[in-house]
């Protein structure tokens, strides 16, 4: 008992000092959490062996967003090194995340928008690997920060 | 309150912004991206009448397909029957190619590919005769039609079509029209000068294409810069690009005496590009690299292998090449003739030491030093100021 009085204190003391003070007026406060929900592309994402044009990968964005003012979602990828051959992790396929023209490596965003990734693979690239299966495991990581930032 | 009541209650309060810190931690999903490539691809051999192909021993005729092994090679000859004479053999791949009198080989298959071969019977020798050959750039690949004529191939492509080939908004990269896999000798090729308008005006884009031209005896790549200089001078339809190895006695006796000096196993190339009669010659700035095929002479040092270009007035200029695979590649800023010399070059064309790329001749006093009369007055100068300097000093 001795042991839990302590923190009972602490949150008492908490409590106390975000009550309202006892005036004429009285002020009503509440609080939402800042909650967001991403969206990422698939879990598994096939590509078309030997095609050069931009393959389809998925959206990444925010499919719902409570931001505080001056906040955004900050969505990076890493890890998108190559193609491993399941046999041989030293043969590797080379390929770009693309947001339309440009590689992508991050975005910030703010509200519910969603970017189209696609993948490119050169020409050089499929002619140099040998057969085999091919994967890779991108990783997107969302973070909240400052606008400002 | 005891010693470990306070420890408690400060514990809670460290702990309470952690609870805060939580709720701004990142958060992480993984995708994984997979894809296979084939063990196997198909190779279509379409042979024309007026002949049959051998692959693996066996003879074919008419529409064949081939299961081949992913990054082995896949080689085929062409027997015409009685009167009739091998014409080309194309093929619809990127992969890399070689010819020789009879057949081609497919180096590395490394995707399906489809090879025409094509006869024609020997009365119509001089009859011209179409083929299809590869265009294609770093995201995708077209086919145009090329009638061959002698040594001309005049190249045609389907203004919808490469204008849709043009519209991909990423890097692209060079431009590629590949004449070489046809398995006869070509010296010129001609081009829409649309085709050229076209590539040069998306020179405008982030990123700019250059062009080249694969011919069965060199690849002549012009930069984006080059290309819209040609666009900004062509005023007819077909642009001309001649590219032929010559005899010495083709060249003026001014240029004959120029390069008496050269060792008599050089190569003579005359490269050319012509709208209708006009030559074009100025690519303001633009550069153009030239690629063409060296065989070195047994036991030859390949480092000593030099490029000179000769003007019209018998002056000689040595241009940096480099050798690699049996091929000599060098880059210019006109066309011209030039020579492949085997070897040390002649003293007369070699360059000062010091300002080697303002192209001063080797001063004709003091071959000792490799540098020029220029630099050479300028090394005296400098040095009398900086002994007279010294003198006053002491």
């Amino acid at each position: 008992m001795k042991r839990i009085l302590p923190f009972i204190l602490v949150l008492a003391l908490i409590v106390a000092l975000s009550a309202p003070a006892l005036a004429d007026d009285v002020t009503i406060t509440a609080s939402v959490s800042e909650a967001y929900v991403i969206k990422i592309p698939d879990t598994t994402t096939n590509l078309t062996w030997g095609t050069t044009t931009a393959q389809a990968f998925g959206t990444i964005g925010l499919q719902s967003a409570k931001l505080i003012p001056g906040h955004q979602v900050s969505i990076t990828v890493s890890g998108n090194d190559g193609l491993v051959n399941s046999v041989d992790n030293t043969k590797k396929i080379v390929y770009k995340i693309m947001d339309g023209t440009t590689v992508f490596t991050s975005a910030n965003f703010t509200d519910t928008t969603l970017k189209t990734l696609t993948i490119v693979v050169e020409q050089a690239q499929w002619d140099a690997a040998p057969a085999g299966s091919y994967s890779d495991i991108v990783t997107f990581t969302a973070t909240v920060t400052d606008i400002a930032d | 309150m005891n010693g470990k009541n306070i420890l408690a209650i400060i514990l809670a309060l460290l702990l309470l912004p952690s609870f805060s810190l939580i709720f701004s931690t990142s958060v992480n999903g993984s995708s994984e991206i997979q894809v296979t490539v084939p063990s196997e691809h198909t190779v279509t051999v379409i042979c024309g009448t007026g002949g049959s192909v051998k692959v693996g021993g066996a003879g074919y005729t008419g529409t064949n397909r081939f299961t081949v092994e992913r990054h082995t090679d896949f080689s085929l000859s062409a027997s015409p029957d009685t009167n009739y004479e091998l014409v080309s053999i194309t093929g619809s791949s990127i992969c890399e190619m070689t010819f020789d009198d009879s057949g081609a080989t497919l180096k590395k298959v490394s995707k399906d590919t489809e090879f025409t071969v094509l006869f024609r019977a020997v009365e119509h020798r001089d009859d011209p005769v179409g083929i299809l050959i590869p265009v294609t750039s770093k995201t995708d690949s077209i086919v145009a039609e090329a009638v061959i004529a002698g040594d001309v191939a005049s190249i045609s492509l389907d203004k919808t079509e490469f204008d849709e080939f043009l519209s991909d908004d990423s890097d692209i990269g060079t431009v590629s029209v590949d004449i070489s896999h046809i398995g006869v000798d070509i010296n010129t090729v001609t081009i829409p000068a649309d085709t050229v308008r076209a590539i040069a005006e998306r020179s405008d884009a982030e990123t700019s294409p250059g062009m080249s031209i694969n011919m069965p005896n060199s690849k002549i790549t012009l930069d984006s810069a080059a290309l819209t200089a040609i666009a900004e001078q062509t005023k007819d339809d077909a642009l001309s690009l001649h590219v032929e190895k010559i005899d010495e006695e083709k060249l003026s006796d001014v240029q004959k005496q120029a390069i008496a000096d050269i060792p008599e196993n050089k190569i003579i190339i005359t490269v050319t590009l012509k709208n209708g009669d006009t030559d074009i010659r100025d690519f303001k700035g633009g550069s153009i690299d030239i690629e063409l095929p060296y065989k070195p002479q047994e036991n030859e040092d390949t480092k000593t292998i030099a490029v000179l270009y000769v003007s019209e007035d018998g002056n000689m200029e040595q241009i940096p090449c480099r050798y690699k695979n049996g091929i000599v590649t060098f880059t210019v800023y006109h066309f011209s003739n030039y020579i492949i010399v085997p070897g040390t070059i002649p003293d007369a064309v070699r360059h000062c030491f010091i300002c080697g790329l303002f192209g001063h001749d080797i001063n004709p006093w003091c071959q000792m030093l490799p540098i020029c009369a220029v630099c050479a007055i300028w090394i005296i100068i400098i040095t009398v100021l900086f002994i007279k300097k010294s003198k006053s000093r002491d």
